[in-house]
């Protein structure tokens, strides 16, 4: 089975039945899943930080940076395989805190809220959400049927 | 809990780092230095010369033109980043394999220092602070002490992990099963190891900046403490301890730092952290 990677600040999408795609463990970033059940054709976002920084230089060169403009470039990268908004799910997973963080310090929850809020404005449903604490998660997606693993420091299960 | 005497046979059984590190520290203290000095220093050290000038040709310093001899490593980057490749190249060579009781590969433990490093110099430009010139240095080396520690906190594992389990910090964890911390230790190391007193002081306090015992080190101390928590954050480097941390508020106060801030520097340093992460990765 082919194993890719998804680095943090980046999307791969895959139509490839044989591919399985894996992140590192997440801190208060957070990876958007897409997956479309009837044509089995997948993809993941693993953003760090919730919207893009103005005019700042790393907007345009690092999208998937920004969970914002990073799930934008995951559509499209999926459009590409041929794959509408129509038929799409979601799966969110990250986000976590470090415990008591400063009043005003919680990256990972905007994370996961605006990838909530994307997926709002795209009509499109989200299955599960694995996301908050304190415990390092990395992901799984098996493009052959969108079986989603979940790895923590003391196992591992399905979402 | 560990025995004293024990932990310092541990400490000097530890590869030590390179006399020429302290060494090119006085040079770079003082008002005169040529770049026969570091050369002086650094060429009679033939895996230290070979280390640094494959960092210096890395992603981490992100300089375009070869450079294949230190002084002209002086001359393009300056005596401070020569000293900061140097240090660099020499802690690279002293780390193992393998953190069984932090289970952090090399790689992971490289990627949080250099990440804490680059994040501690960024927030200080940002935030506009006037720090000692050598906090890359500093952050780089803040957590020394875990390649001394990394032995005695897997043996007690399951405690540190079901303290976290009631809602431990980490640090505060390994220290009450161990009576001693990671922080306390690296501050051992880094007078061992000659090194600078700032380092000294952002390994020992970088965990406890309200308790910074002078007050010119405070922001040296706050800033290490925040870049730590961020590199953390990011997912640079994850470790046992995973977000069981925490980032004291007062240390934000002090140098000002709003989310939105912290924001834009994990973003400016993204580029230049994740080509030391694929460097590493592909070494």
């Amino acid at each position: 089975m082919r194993e890719i990677l998804v680095g943090r600040g980046t999307v791969e999408v895959s139509d490839d039945a044989d591919t399985v795609m894996a992140t590192s463990a997440l801190g208060t970033g957070v990876v958007v899943i897409a997956y479309h059940p009837e044509k089995n054709v997948g993809g993941i976002l693993h953003a760090l930080l919730p919207r893009e920084l103005g005019r700042s230089k790393v907007s345009a060169t690092w999208p998937a940076l920004f969970v914002r403009s990073g799930c934008a470039l995951l559509l499209t990268r999926l459009k590409g395989l041929g794959i509408e908004r129509d038929g799409l799910q979601l799966r969110l997973v990250g986000g976590a805190e470090l415990m008591a963080a400063p009043l005003g310090m919680a990256i990972g929850a905007r994370n996961l809220a605006m990838a909530r809020l994307v997926a709002w404005q795209e009509s499109l449903p989200i299955l599960a959400v694995a996301g908050g604490g304190q415990q390092p998660l990395s992901v799984r997606l098996y493009i052959a049927n969108g079986e989603v693993a979940l790895m923590t420091p003391t196992g591992e299960s399905s979402l | 809990m560990i025995d004293a005497q024990q932990l310092i046979s541990s400490i000097d059984t530890l590869p030590t780092l390179p006399g020429s590190v302290a060494r090119l520290f006085s040079v770079v203290s003082g008002d005169m230095w040529s770049a026969e000095d570091m050369e002086q220093i650094i060429a009679p050290d033939p895996a230290l010369t070979a280390n640094m000038l494959r960092l210096a040709n890395s992603p981490l310093f992100g300089f375009t033109r070869k450079i294949t001899t230190i002084r002209q490593a002086v001359t393009l980057m300056g005596i401070k980043r020569v000293f900061e490749v140097a240090a660099s190249g020499a802690f690279a060579r002293v780390i193992p394999p393998y953190m069984a009781g932090y289970d952090m590969k090399a790689s992971d433990f490289w990627v949080h220092s250099i990440g804490t490093a680059m994040l501690a110099e960024r927030l200080v430009i940002l935030a506009d602070l006037k720090v000692q010139p050598l906090i890359f240095t500093a952050g780089l080396l803040h957590d020394m002490g875990k390649l001394v520690m990394g032995a005695y906190v897997e043996s007690e594992a399951h405690t540190i992990r079901s303290a976290m389990g009631d809602g431990c910090a980490f640090v505060q964890a390994e220290g009450n099963s161990l009576g001693t911390s990671h922080a306390e230790v690296g501050e051992l190391l880094a007078k061992k190891w000659n090194l600078p007193e700032v380092v000294e002081v952002a390994a020992r306090w970088h965990h406890d900046p309200e308790n910074t015992p002078d007050p010119a080190d405070q922001s040296l101390v706050d800033v290490v403490h925040i870049a730590d928590a961020l590199a953390h954050m990011l997912g640079y480097g994850s470790d046992s301890g995973g977000l069981m941390r925490q980032i004291v508020p007062g240390a934000l106060q002090r140098v000002r730092v709003t989310e939105r801030m912290l924001e834009r520097v994990a973003a400016e340093t993204f580029d230049q952290i994740q080509g030391v992460a694929d460097y590493i990765a592909r070494s």
